[in-house]
């Protein structure tokens, strides 16, 4: 294939996008089928938790607060930018904003494949990249996290560098070296990806282009923007080292600066991993299992670590990378061996294995890495399917090849859809009415509920959380212990006394700060004696997203070593013969009739059976005295709980049954619960 | 040329798909309507050359 020109080039970006922007949208024809899914005339906003913390940057600064420009906020002041400067709604814009953003993949793809003289293979991968398995399913309208941009800008990136390599020509380097800024304003955990790369295109050129000067000089620019000074400094010595570079890059030989750029390398190395970019990918990889506090008294004690059951960090299997990754094995397979018959046919391709590794990285730490290798992937399989056309003569040849890329785009656009069907937001209508009615008034407040809703809460509602999607290291023990403690009493007191502390010292953890003053064990057998003024209205958040939650809470509510009291399980329901008197689960039968419960060969009895319908307890079936409790909610899920039945968050959650001279319902309906502490 | 055609039978059976909804057999029937335009495609701009052939011959 001939190289484009701008015309068609430039007709190859702007289709492709059209065509990424138009059937992303269609999420939002399919959520109009739902009245559930828009809130006061508006699509609800929030479809994933992130962008509850981005769309609560963007609220305070509409609402006139002064926040820091970070890459913790970047996304937040674009958001609020572009809702104010356009009189958009903040809704609106969190909701579209990914549609616009994550359909700019094309450019990079289009460009990078422009690199080889091979545009068109390049216009088709991005079609089918730009809507393909996990790209898509992280960036869809709802999830305005940053990866809507992030994979862009890693993309450019590497075009950037790919352009240099090919064209020897260093302003590529700059471009690089702008991107890499860009994407370090932008994102927080953009370094160790970054310098990732930056490790690749060393060993890339050590090993298959010693000889291209160019690739050393670009490198030392490159390096400009990882310098540890503020920003200035960092465009100025940019710009700085590109003037010496041009200067230099006719007069000297490579071998000159192949010293300069081990060097540097080996320089840059060191002050990577001093600034922990390295330790960073590692403890995300080696991902703890313990948290140890020290208490008052000097004694030890241990709370369970959260990143091992953040289910977007827990390692999947090989069958979900390639499913993830590419939508089935076949085109894993073709789609990887297209990408090595890329790669000799055009050895700067070796760039793509770069974001392709990072896609196996994800068997340890977790789904999202699989996004990466879509991209390198589908352009895999667009390159196989040129390759193959190629080598079959007549006038087949054109015809095999639009067919089977038309049809690639059209198999990708068929699981796009069906997972639109699949998506919810976060919050539903009644929810957020809920939140919005009753944690939205004037007094100063806390929530207590499990972090997963931590950041949605911060956007819909006007309290704080005692955690959230990401303070949840210590003070998840806190909420643990109160759902799963039974003494009303008890947790109300510990309650008070916690939010009272944590609303001194906000927004650190406040379980270490207090066991510093008072042993654990003290303060629990104290409890009675604790004063906390009663500054702060402290309130109780549930809906149904909790429950498939409930076995990594209670694991929550004891420190490591503690004995248990009970356990607790969670099934989805498949069927209800209520004549036969049978109840199947995924995992468990129940003989309604004589009370047992069957997990494969085991079978224990039971003592009652609730059947919920969410906001009522319907049917109760009382079986004998034992303390293993199964409740039936909505028809969907089966729920075991064997000594937890009087637990805070069952009394609560199931039966409305909390102390009403200490917990006030303020909502119980069938979507949330919210209660409020009263009395004390 | 092939690639605008692929973007209008895409857009046209995604809004088909959309409106009917049976987005999946509408889609992948597409597969076959844009192999039918290519085909026809082919053809014209074989019938067009062999215009200018006989055009030619018959001037020389």
């Amino acid at each position: 294939m001939r190289k484009s020109n701008l015309y068609q080039l430039s007709f190859y970006i702007v289709a492709a996008y059209l065509f990424a922007l138009f059937f992303r949208l269609f999420l939002f024809w399919v959520a109009q089928e739902h009245p559930e899914f828009f809130y006061r005339g508006e699509p609800i906003a929030i479809w994933t938790a992130d962008a509850g913390l981005y769309g609560f940057y963007a609220k305070k600064l509409l609402a006139g607060s002064n926040l820091a420009f970070n890459p913790e906020t970047a996304l937040g002041f674009i958001l609020y930018y572009i809702a104010k400067f356009f009189h958009l709604t903040l809704n609106s814009v969190i909701f579209f904003l990914p549609a616009f953003f994550s359909s700019l993949i094309v450019v990079p793809i289009i460009l990078i494949f422009n690199e080889f003289n091979l545009a068109k293979l390049g216009f088709w991968s991005a079609l089918a990249a730009s809507i393909a398995m996990n790209y898509y399913f992280r960036t869809h309208l709802g999830y305005c996290d940053t990866d809507i941009f992030n994979f862009v800008l890693f993309f450019a990136i590497l075009y950037s560098f790919i352009a240099l390599l090919k064209r020897k020509n260093l302003l590529f380097a700059v471009l690089a070296a702008s991107f890499i800024t860009l994407f370090h304003l932008f994102y927080h955990s953009a370094k160790p990806l970054t310098f990732g790369m930056l490790i690749f295109f060393a060993l890339y050129l050590l090993l298959f282009d010693r000889k291209n000067s160019s690739g050393y000089l670009g490198f030392l620019i490159i390096m400009a923007a990882f310098l540890p000074f503020n920003l200035m400094i960092r465009v100025a010595a940019i710009i700085i080292l590109t003037v010496v570079a041009i200067l230099l890059q006719k007069r000297v030989s490579y071998k000159a600066f192949l010293p300069v750029f081990l060097i540097v390398a080996v320089g840059g190395g060191v002050y990577g991993y001093k600034a922990g970019y390295l330790q960073r990918a590692f403890d995300y990889l080696q991902k703890k299992q313990r948290y140890e506090l020290v208490e008052k008294g000097g004694k030890k004690i241990a709370l369970e670590a959260t990143l091992k059951t953040v289910a977007e960090s827990r390692g999947i299997t090989f069958t979900q990378l390639v499913t993830y990754g590419s939508g089935n094995m076949l085109l894993f397979l073709l789609g990887s061996v297209g990408l090595l018959l890329l790669i000799r046919e055009r050895k700067e391709a070796a760039l793509l294995l770069f974001p392709y590794l990072l896609g196996f990285v994800s068997l340890k730490a977790g789904v999202r890495f699989t996004t990466f290798m879509v991209i390198p992937i589908v352009s895999g399989n667009v390159y196989l399917l040129y390759f193959i056309s190629q080598k079959v003569k007549g006038k087949f040849s054109s015809y095999l090849f639009y067919i089977s890329a038309f049809s690639l785009v059209v198999y990708y656009l068929h699981i796009m859809q069906l997972y639109n069907y699949m998506l919810k937001p976060f919050f539903i209508k009644n929810q957020v009415a809920a939140i919005d009615t009753y944690l939205n008034k004037q007094d100063k407040g806390y929530i207590l509920t499990w972090w997963d809703y931590g950041w949605p809460l911060w956007f819909y509602s006007n309290k704080r959380t005692l955690i959230d999607n990401g303070k949840h290291q210590y003070d998840n023990y806190i909420v643990a212990k109160t759902l799963f403690s039974y003494d009303q009493h008890f947790i109300a007191k510990i309650d008070r006394f916690f939010i009272e502390e944590f609303d001194k010292i906000y927004p650190w953890a406040v379980l270490p700060y207090v066991i510093k003053k008072y042993p654990l064990r003290e303060l629990f057998s104290k409890f009675d004696t604790l004063k906390s003024p009663r500054k702060n209205g402290i309130y109780y958040y549930f809906d149904d997203r909790i429950l498939s939650k409930l076995p990594v809470i209670e694991n929550f509510s004891y420190l490591k070593g503690e004995k248990r009291r009970g356990f607790i399980w969670i099934d989805r329901l498949r069927a209800l013969d209520t004549k036969k008197g049978i109840l199947l689960g995924q995992s468990v039968r129940i003989d309604l009739q004589r009370g047992l419960l069957y997990v494969g060969k085991k079978m224990d009895k039971i003592g009652t059976i609730y059947f919920s319908n969410g906001a009522k307890i319907k049917v109760i079936i009382p079986y004998r005295r034992e303390n293993y409790a199964i409740i039936v909610y909505k028809n969907r899920f089966i729920i075991g709980a064997y000594r937890y039945i009087n637990s805070f968050f069952f009394q609560a959650f199931f039966f409305n049954n909390l102390d009403k001279t200490l917990y006030k319902t303020l909502y119980f309906g069938k979507d949330a619960k919210i209660f409020k502490l009263v009395g004390m | 040329m092939q690639e605008l055609v692929a973007l209008v039978v895409l857009m046209g059976a995604g809004i088909v798909g959309l409106m009917t909804k049976s987005f999946d057999s509408v889609m992948y029937i597409s597969v076959g309507v844009f192999a039918l335009i290519l085909f026809i495609m082919d053809m014209r701009q074989k019938r067009i050359k062999q215009h200018h052939l006989n055009t030619i011959e018959k001037r020389m």
